[in-house]
């Protein structure tokens, strides 16, 4: 299987469903699909584990149930819409990543402590490869200038205001409570504080952008002021 | 919120998105993240492919045990160096706690 093409991996992975007699090539695509690709679920776990306490063991059990998720939906992959098909592959499995957390967050309070049989479970995953329209047409900050802001907020600023933009789905912000809590502790505040500090990074990027870019006049005063 | 303010929360999660802050979403993104988690060790005692299918999903290992009233009034007492001070109707609220952790454990 290693000299496969990630989307043939794909489909010889999701023809287990389909047809159980071919249960035994599937795995094997399954694993070599696994070796491409598990350093990069890995990281992206790592990340989204960032305030939990155990974070190492929590990475490796979403890295795991990510790929639980690909053996079940592998033909959902759409190989069309990519113009790189393994950067589209990891886009896409960012995307189960995080549904794969809440999922796990949410079976910490329901079904601990046992496992949980793989039937049980009805999964929402992404159908395609997000394209992400909404925000296609707005400028970004590049990644000096926003280091720079950055690092003009205090450790704590920074680090609720990043977890936030983590659960941001282009309208509004869905921090699990779980998530909430954790950064509560961390940094010893009362969840209340939580938004406050969120809001208050937002309003001293906005003084830095204003200040030293001209992305707020173009998007935020000369359309709608 | 407003629409300028809407706005400006796109305008600072593309940035984060696009320099590798927050979790790639497109094909765009994962060079940039890639390149900044270059860091991230990852274990290279992972369970092999066989194993991950046949044990199914994980029990979640969030601790959420421990952070109860009990814990933290012994961290209150703790930080004073008072847990033997504790006025005696403190201290019955804490066994009480104590006995409802272990219930829920």
């Amino acid at each position: 299987m290693q000299k496969e093409l990630t989307e043939d991996l794909l489909l010889i992975i999701g023809m287990h469903e389909a047809d159980p007699s071919t249960e035994v090539e599937s795995k094997q695509a399954f694993d070599e699909f696994y070796f491409r690709f598990k350093n990069h679920v890995y990281k992206i776990s790592f990340v989204l584990a960032k305030s939990l306490n155990n974070r190492n063991q929590v990475a490796q059990d979403l890295t795991c149930d990510t790929f639980i998720n690909v053996w079940q939906k592998a033909n959902r992959f759409n190989p069309a819409q990519c113009k790189d098909v393994d950067k589209g592959v990891k886009a896409w499995l960012s995307g189960i990543v995080k549904h794969t957390f809440l999922q796990y967050i949410d079976r910490a309070k329901k079904y601990s402590p046992e496992s949980v049989a793989l039937e049980k479970y009805h999964l929402f995953i992404e159908e395609d490869v997000p394209t992400d329209m909404s925000i296609d047409g707005i400028q970004s900050l590049e990644g000096r200038a926003l280091a720079t802001a950055l690092a003009d907020l205090k450790d704590k600023e920074r680090d609720i205001l990043i977890t936030y933009f983590q659960f941001y789905d282009g309208t509004r912000f869905t921090v699990p409570p779980d998530i909430r809590k954790k950064l509560c502790q961390l940094h010893d505040i009362q969840d209340s504080t939580l938004r406050k500090i969120k809001d208050r990074a937002i309003i001293k990027l906005k003084k830095y952008i204003s200040k030293n870019t001209e992305l707020l006049p173009a998007q935020l005063t000369a359309q709608h002021g | 919120m407003d629409k300028k303010d809407k706005e400006l929360e796109a305008i600072l999660y593309k940035s984060l998105r696009l320099n590798g802050y927050i979790v790639p979403v497109t094909e765009e993104d994962v060079d940039i993240f890639e390149e900044n988690m270059d860091d991230i060790i990852v274990p290279d005692n992972l369970p092999d492919s066989i194993t991950i299918l046949s044990q199914g999903y994980s029990t979640s290992h969030i601790v959420t045990k421990g952070d109860n009233v009990y814990s933290r009034n012994m961290a209150y007492a703790a930080r004073n160096g008072d847990g033997d001070n504790l006025p005696e109707n403190i201290k019955e609220q804490m066994k009480r706690d104590k006995e409802r952790a272990k219930k829920d454990i």
